[in-house]
């Protein structure tokens, strides 16, 4: 029997519904795996273990009493240290915030909490959620599971180096040009980028807060789900959150992608591959077509300009954000943050106006040449598997956003699922984005896949 | 130096934001500004429609 840490929270459910497991033997084992590879992964930066005992123990009078809450009841999960979880410290992975207490839970974890999930502790982060790589955290960065002479990504690092070595059985992320979609891929898990204004964003530090999402990590496109599905919808601490009706996502797994349209970019998105990425891309997509899917290839319009749009917007918005601190104690920031905080203030007020009257019109006609033929839209996650630790920073960041910053601009759903291995045994992504508020057919198709594929059987060895 | 100079302007654009650049820093924030530079000229290309639609007004007559 598979060894209980390594389940899917479908399975893990299952077992806990079945009554032959207790949401205690789930978090004993998580603590266990942490205690196992946590040194080597540094993907956590608090674990609540204590806490996390405690809530299992009450999640299993409840169910004992009947009165089991859905999927998620009793299921150890762990989110980025963005996110406020109360009486415990947001640090950021910053210098700055180490030490700040949360006042109350965020959004999501209340939205988690509410549907049963144990908060097993905050993940290890690019400082600030400012960064691709994963490198800059006050608390050491987190080490790819797969081979822990290669970065995570990031910058939601500890999130995919949890969730890819078993640690937890999903995580929150966020994701700013890419900050959930690059670690899932060069993790090898599922990570979804909901539409903006999907999920709330009540209680989590900002980035840039016209780009930011929040969105789960697992190891399977049916737990990502389940996820999405109880962290989705209107919270009226968030302004920008949308009372936008949220379906049954785990229901609409069960449809097959016979018809589905898919466009695949005639440019852009295929340039300066990784020769593996790109075989195993587009093995992918011949997998989809197989499927039954329909495969044309797409024009995108604007895109080569989207990133533009992406600086003018992220550099000023972040350094509103920050600009205090920035005044007071520059120091305090490691150097490739403070380095784009800086740079924040040399985009003037016009580019920054007239970055977002482009996004309005790269909206309108992704909406309309786009998703007006297309239900998806496939590309890779990222143009390379993870790169060394001891490469180039501004260089990796660079060549990591590129195909998943253009995304955030468009506000667009957008999931990766892992779609093969290097041959030095490094996982890769497939990018499945879709149109606005249809994350049920960007699941499907991606569940289609990976139920085609035996990727997620593979696990890293320590 | 002038303005034109890509190091004083970084140096000027940052104080304008509160920011002390040190001189250490200086070339590196310039350098990231070329490429800000470039962004935003990027956007300026496009018509954003304050003129639009291109069809409002007519030809002028030829003569």
């Amino acid at each position: 029997m598979t060894e209980l840490h390594w389940l899917s929270i479908a399975e893990a459910s299952s077992l806990i519904e079945r009554r032959e497991a207790s949401p205690l033997d789930l978090v004993d084992a998580s603590l266990q795996q942490i205690d196992a590879v946590g040194a080597r992964t540094n993907a956590f930066i608090t674990v609540l273990a204590d806490k996390a005992r405690v809530t299992a123990r009450s999640a299993a009078d409840e169910i004992a009493r009947g009165e089991r809450r859905g999927p998620l009841h009793g299921i150890p999960v762990a989110v980025k240290d963005l996110f406020d979880v109360a009486g415990v410290p947001t640090t950021a992975a910053s210098k700055i915030l180490a030490g700040s207490i949360a006042a109350t839970d965020s959004g999501a974890v209340e939205r988690l909490r509410a549907a049963g999930a144990i908060i097993l502790g905050k993940l290890n982060l690019h400082e600030f959620a400012y960064g691709a790589t994963g490198m800059d955290s006050h608390f050491g960065p987190a080490r790819n599971p797969w081979n822990a002479d290669h970065i995570t990504g990031g910058s939601s690092s500890g999130s995919g180096a949890a969730v890819a070595s078993g640690q937890c059985f999903a995580a929150l992320g966020t994701d700013t040009g890419g900050s959930i979609r690059i670690p899932a891929s060069l993790c090898g898990v599922v990570g979804l980028k909901p539409t903006f204004g999907r999920v709330t964003r009540r209680g989590l530090f900002p980035l840039s807060w016209s780009l930011d999402h929040a969105g789960p990590m697992a190891r399977t496109v049916r737990d990502v789900a389940l996820i999405l599905q109880a962290i989705s919808g209107r919270d009226d601490g968030d302004d920008w959150s949308s009372a936008e009706p949220v379906p049954d996502y785990a229901a609409s797994l069960s449809s097959d992608v016979n018809g589905l349209r898919i466009g695949v970019p005639d440019s852009f998105f295929f340039d300066a591959l990784d020769p593996d990425v790109e075989s195993g891309v587009r093995g992918a997509i011949g997998v989809l077509e197989d499927l039954g899917a329909v495969v044309e290839p797409v024009s995108l319009p604007h895109i080569a300009d989207i990133p533009a749009g992406v600086t003018c917007i992220m550099l000023p918005e972040a350094l509103a954000v920050h600009q205090k601190w920035m005044q007071e104690r520059p120091d305090d920031y490691s150097e490739s943050v403070r380095y784009r905080l800086e740079l924040g203030s040399t985009v003037n007020a016009l580019s920054y106006v007239q970055a977002q009257r482009f996004r309005e019109m790269a909206v309108r006609a992704w909406r309309d040449e786009v998703y007006s033929r297309f239900d998806l839209v496939a590309t890779p996650a990222t143009a390379v598997p993870a790169p060394r630790i001891d490469e180039s920073d501004l260089a990796v960041t660079m060549n990591l956003i590129r195909f998943t910053n253009p995304i955030n601009l468009l506000g667009a759903p957008a999931i990766s699922v892992p779609c093969g291995f290097t041959a030095a045994g490094l996982p890769f992504g497939l990018q499945l984005t879709g149109r606005w508020w249809d994350e049920a057919t960007v699941l499907r198709a991606a569940h289609a896949y990976e139920q085609a594929t035996d990727w997620r059987e593979r696990r890293p060895a320590f | 130096m002038s303005m034109d100079d890509p190091a004083r302007r970084a140096a000027a654009l940052a104080a304008s934001a509160g920011l002390k650049l040190p001189d250490a820093r200086l070339a590196q924030v310039a350098f990231g500004l070329a490429g800000v530079a470039a962004a935003a000229a990027t956007l300026a290309r496009h018509d954003y429609g304050a003129l639009e639609p291109a069809s409002r007004f007519v030809a002028p007559p030829s003569r």
